[in-house]
């Protein structure tokens, strides 16, 4: 399921930029060195030719803010929800810690939200539970792969949002002498980040701070004979990443 | 979906069951719920004399007259009371734990039912297998005692004419190929009375015993159920040590079910059975029948086929087809009413 999200990067990575003529628009959008720094020395234009044809700069050009291309990366403290209703009616709710990682590429481009889950408490019909109790690991995992776009705002702020397929797997073994419980509903979603630089900078990029919003609606497990009528994934979280470079 | 013969379905139900998970399982269910009962067992015919059998264990009262109780039946149809999740109908076999009281003395009997357990009867890895609910109700019933009978009404599931399984018991053979099948019959009366309260037997859910788990006999004993590997070959073992769930039956030893993914394998071990009928006058104490059914002809290949080899020590021995009706029926071995 990620073999896409790899691939949708190498084609983001290696997509060609065209410059715009505006020396100063031109701070605004990712250079192939931004996007690849090993593509530096092919982009960075001859000297002779920089000599002969280089516009004259303006008297006081803008500060040059990171772009809206290349990766980002955080990573994702938050709480997830996961609603399962079962083909018999039987309502299930799963609230768990998260603690992912976000990652895209491009203004318009390929993303990947992937989160580990520790389901804390889980409710059935009414009854609630503390998982600790009965269950001897607490795990799952949380993926939302697709496809997002990128927009910059005032006070240094960043956007992200796209849909995407999802898919949750909660798995809870037995403490001894108890059933086992795992679920893998599959469906569609979408995720949204917004970011907000720092003004802090890390390996040549912005460090960002921000929060997350991912929502989903499931509607498949054939690993549970698909008892799944249907169901709902939400999960809030914070995050702190790496925006562009600056 | 598969709908094995009674016989054959036990084997192909775990193996089938390893392929997916089933549906969703209860939360923060307990396994093993069931309480040690110390009382007399009654066995009954069903409406279809051929396939169905009802078992009760009634235990000794308290002061107060409130006595333990398991009923078992075992049919190609063994409808419930409530419905269990995920066990749709037809259900193969069905067991009800609770207590059992009995006012006045015009037979007026209340049971409550603290358990009900159900096994489907269509089986596969998409099936839930066996479930629980444990929603508590009651039952009425009158029952009637009538020299070493017990008439049962009130209930379509559970009434009839019982006998005790002691009585019934004492009539077996072991000389011939059909007392050796009619030992068998009476054994797999027990191990399809345990897998009914195996969670998730014949299903998918059966994947949970990669941490075994051990069940009670309801008299004595216990069953451990384990599953090793998870790339074939797949191997689920059923291990019985005194398992005893109706009184004067005994089993000692490992059903092994082999599989790949496919749910094609094989099954392999041997189950000890000892058939002991209780008694309460030394006297009357007759020789236990003591024998073996070895798992070793079934084969399966999306259903089971073949059959069990059934040897009584020092007695007659045969061969149970895993396919078709139990013949000879527990009625006819039992002479059962």
């Amino acid at each position: 399921m990620i073999a896409p999200f790899v691939l949708a990067l190498a084609l983001g990575a290696a997509e060609p930029v065209t410059l715009p003529l505006d020396p100063a628009a031109a701070a605004s959008v990712a250079s192939p060195a931004e996007v690849d720094p090993a593509l530096a020395g092919s982009a960075a234009p001859e000297p002779a030719l920089a000599t002969s044809v280089a516009p004259t700069p303006p008297p006081n050009p803008p500060a040059a803010g990171p772009s809206l291309g290349g990766w980002r990366h955080a990573f994702a403290v938050g709480a997830q929800v996961n609603w399962l209703i079962s083909n018999e009616d039987s309502q299930y709710q799963f609230r768990s810690a998260s603690f992912g990682y976000h990652g895209s590429v491009g203004a318009r481009g390929a993303f990947l939200d992937l989160a580990y889950l520790v389901p804390l408490q889980a409710r059935q019909d009414g009854a609630t539970y503390s998982t600790a109790d009965y269950y001897r690991t607490r795990a799952g995992l949380d993926l939302l792969l697709g496809f997002n776009l990128r927009w910059a705002l005032p006070r240094d702020l960043e956007v992200e949002a796209g849909p995407g397929v999802h898919g949750t797997f909660i798995y809870l073994p037995g403490k001894e002498g108890y059933r086992e419980f795992t679920a893998s509903p599959l469906g569609l979603g979408a995720s949204g980040t917004c970011s907000w630089r720092t003004g802090k900078r890390w390996l040549s990029r912005a460090v960002t701070l921000g929060g997350s919003l991912a929502a989903a609606w499931d509607f498949s497990d054939p690993a549970h004979a698909g008892d799944l009528a249907h169901g709902w994934t939400l999960r809030l979280a914070l995050t702190v990443g790496l925006g562009g470079r600056t | 979906m598969t709908r094995p013969s009674r016989n054959g379905g036990r084997a192909v139900l775990l193996a089938l069951s390893l392929a997916a998970c089933g549906p969703y399982g209860e939360l923060a269910q307990k396994l093993d719920v069931t309480a040690r009962i110390a009382g007399d067992t009654w066995i009954a015919a069903g409406p279809n004399r051929a396939t169905d059998t009802r078992v009760l264990l009634v235990g000794r009262p308290d002061p107060n007259g409130v006595a333990p109780f398991a009923f078992t039946c075992v049919a190609d149809d063994c409808p419930t009371p409530v419905p269990v999740k995920n066990v749709p109908p037809p259900i193969g076999a069905a067991t009800l734990q609770g207590t059992w009281s009995e006012v006045g003395s015009g037979g007026d009997a209340t049971l409550r039912v603290a358990y009900t357990y159900a096994t489907p009867a269509d089986t596969g890895a998409q099936a839930g297998g066996s479930q629980r609910n444990d929603t508590p109700y009651a039952l009425h019933l009158t029952v009637v005692r009538t020299g070493n009978r017990l008439v049962v009404s009130g209930d379509p599931q559970l009434s009839g004419t019982y006998v005790a399984l002691s009585d019934a018991l004492a009539g077996l053979g072991t000389a011939t190929a059909r007392d050796a099948a009619c030992a068998y019959q009476v054994a797999s009366l027990s191990i399809q009375g345990s897998e009914t309260r195996i969670i998730g037997f014949g299903g998918g859910g059966m994947v949970q015993y990669r941490q075994p788990a051990t069940y009670v006999g309801t008299i004595a004993g216990s069953v451990t159920v384990s599953m090793s590997g998870l790339t074939p070959p797949i191997e689920m073992r059923i291990r019985y040590d005194g398992f005893e769930d109706e009184g004067g039956v005994r089993l000692d030893g490992t059903q092994v079910t082999t599989t790949g993914w496919d749910g094609k394998g094989s099954m392999s071990s041997v189950v000890r059975f000892t058939i002991a009928p209780p008694s309460l006058d030394p006297a009357t104490v007759t020789t236990p029948i003591t024998g073996g059914i070895d798992y070793s002809g079934i084969t399966l290949n999306g259903t089971a086929s073949g059959s069990y080899h059934v040897t009584i020590d020092g007695g007659g021995t045969g061969d149970v087809s895993a396919v078709g009706a139990p013949s000879p029926s527990v009625a006819e071995c039992l002479n059962l009413p």
